[in-house]
């Protein structure tokens, strides 16, 4: 079983930071986990996105064409990758700053209001943990327990964070089993 | 302790460098081999070592040089522009015969090209180190895992063979980050007695020479030196075909179709094999691991009464790869090439495709 992820937002909503927290929770789950970031005119401006790949067997490649699920945090991602998700797979929209989303045929869209959630857990910079809960409840890629200690381990140097960040993923984990 | 993490390729070739005895890096920053000199800035000295941010890669190289005539375990990396610049250090370290490992992180183009990870230094790399016509071990990992393992192990061969040791990976290996074990810390040896380090020796006696140089010899003139040296460098080249050659052959037992790759198109074509086999398609992959020496033999020997087809993948236009491979397979057996350029991965959705065009 493999899966692969498609994050893309604007820089500074954290989109690499939930594919290295998915490729280090993957790892710490025992599974097999590449991250592969897009790099170059992206990261200077402009959107931003990684690859992830979750499998039980050795990944081969690190990229791919198509995902069976992707996130969009921005309205260019959104116009960029709607198309690129698989059939049978989730397009995750961030119905914040995305109004009236829509998905391929055979594509399930799911609506997430994440900067809502974000700041509802207390802070709106939180939408990646938000994010990394949502799939990781979604997915069931990566067992929910180490999921949680992986992204407090990883957060651990910002302290005054780690109410914030446990209460945003278990935001994201809640809406994660409801729209599953 | 060995140790498993998950780590960015750049930064774990890097780390096994230093667990491999590196106590010397001089580099300058580049995309996307940034990340491996922005790790080494703390690294290093926090290893005890030395760590040299180089006004250029022209000094970057002539300093590894420097520190390995010194005895140290000395090392650099950069991109194809960073490496251009180096070629005539390069020359002078393939010349002297001078223990150093080079990481080049290739992206792509000629020029300023682009950023983004490809294959295209290949043949700059594997015909000739700069000028004079003289080389080094090359080798071409495929993950992260097998880029620490022969960083580890490199300064071991470079000093057996007294040669370079060139690692080559690429933009998409430097940026990524997969789980990888880290080896041991281990010494490195005591090289001071070594005939190309210069300084004093054990005991303090001095040496006459700076350093070990092709200029001398056993013959009457510089000419004769440097033929007969360079000759006598010829015979540990030809001994690499022997001893050195590394390969993978990756479910080629029953296969009719092979697809030949390096580095990061060969774990892209290992995708492609899965999806393939599970739809009945037999087919392999053979893979060099080391660039120089060229696995030849292995590839001449591909029997083209049990191959009806092979792929090339690459990341390079025009292609480079598939014309070296091409030089020594069977003239019957029908090659088909898949590559792309411009900073572009190839995709294992397309190796596919192209593999069920040739059943």
């Amino acid at each position: 079983m493999e899966n692969t992820y498609l994050l893309a937002g604007f820089g500074g909503q954290g989109v690499q930071t939930l594919g290295q927290l998915l490729t280090y929770a993957a790892t710490d789950a025992g599974k097999y986990a590449t991250y592969l970031p897009a790099y170059g005119g992206e990261m200077r401006g402009g959107t931003s996105n990684c690859t992830v790949k979750i499998s039980d067997d050795p990944i081969g490649s690190p990229a791919a064409k198509s995902y069976n699920y992707v996130v969009v945090m921005n309205l260019p991602s959104y116009n960029a990758f709607k198309g690129r998700v698989r059939k049978g797979g989730t397009l995750f929209v961030n119905s914040d700053l995305i109004k009236d989303a829509e998905a391929d045929e055979g594509v399930k869209l799911v609506n997430v209001p994440l900067m809502e959630m974000a700041k509802e857990a207390g802070s709106p910079v939180v939408t990646n943990v938000v994010m990394f809960g949502l799939l990781c409840a979604y997915t069931q890629d990566i067992d929910l327990e180490v999921a949680k200690s992986t992204m407090l381990q990883k957060m651990a140097h910002k302290e005054k964070f780690i109410p914030i960040n446990t209460k945003a993923f278990e935001l994201g984990v809640a809406k994660g089993q409801e729209v599953k | 302790m060995s140790e498993k993490v998950v780590k960015k390729g750049n930064e774990a070739i890097c780390e096994a460098a230093i667990r491999a005895g590196c106590r010397f890096f001089a580099g300058y920053p580049i995309t996307p081999q940034t990340t491996a000199t922005e790790y080494l800035s703390w690294r290093m000295p926090e290893a005890g070592g030395v760590f040299v941010q180089a006004e250029s890669e022209v000094a970057a190289i002539n300093m590894v040089a420097g520190s390995a005539m010194a005895g140290t375990r000395a090392m650099t990396a950069t991109s194809g522009p960073g490496l251009s610049l180096m070629t005539e250090g390069l020359s002078v370290i393939a010349g002297t015969r001078l223990p150093t490992v080079i990481v080049n992180i290739q992206r792509s183009g000629a020029g300023i090209g682009s950023i983004t990870g490809n294959q295209s230094d290949f043949y700059m790399v594997t015909k000739t180190l700069g000028h004079g016509g003289l080389t080094g071990l090359v080798y071409g990992p495929e993950s992260i895992q097998e880029s620490v393992d022969i960083m580890y192990e490199s300064w071991d061969l470079a000093e057996k063979y007294r040669t370079p040791v060139i690692i080559m990976t690429d933009g998409v290996m430097g940026q990524m980050m997969e789980q990888v074990e880290m080896p041991d810390f281990k010494e490195a040896p005591d090289l001071s007695e070594q005939p190309y380090v210069a300084g004093k020796r054990k005991g303090g006696r001095k040496k006459h020479l700076i350093m070990d140089s092709p200029y001398f010899g056993p013959k009457a003139t510089q000419a004769d030196n440097l033929e007969y040296n360079y000759a006598q460098y010829e015979k540990v080249y030809e001994s690499w075909d022997e001893n050195e050659v590394r390969y993978e052959e990756y479910m080629t037992q029953d296969a009719e179709y092979l697809i030949i790759a390096w580095g990061t198109s060969a774990r892209v074509a290992k995708t492609a094999i899965r999806h393939l086999r599970e739809q009945g398609v037999k087919v392999g992959l053979f893979r060099p691991i080391t660039l120089v020496p060229f696995p030849k033999k292995q590839l001449a020997a591909i029997d083209k009464n049990k191959i009806k087809g092979i792929l090339t993948v690459e990341m390079a236009v025009p292609s480079q790869f598939h014309n070296e491979v091409m030089h020594y397979l069977d003239k019957d057996i029908r090659v088909e090439k898949y590559r792309r350029g411009g900073g572009n991965m190839v995709l294992d959705e397309e190796i596919e495709e192209c593999v069920k065009k040739m059943l």
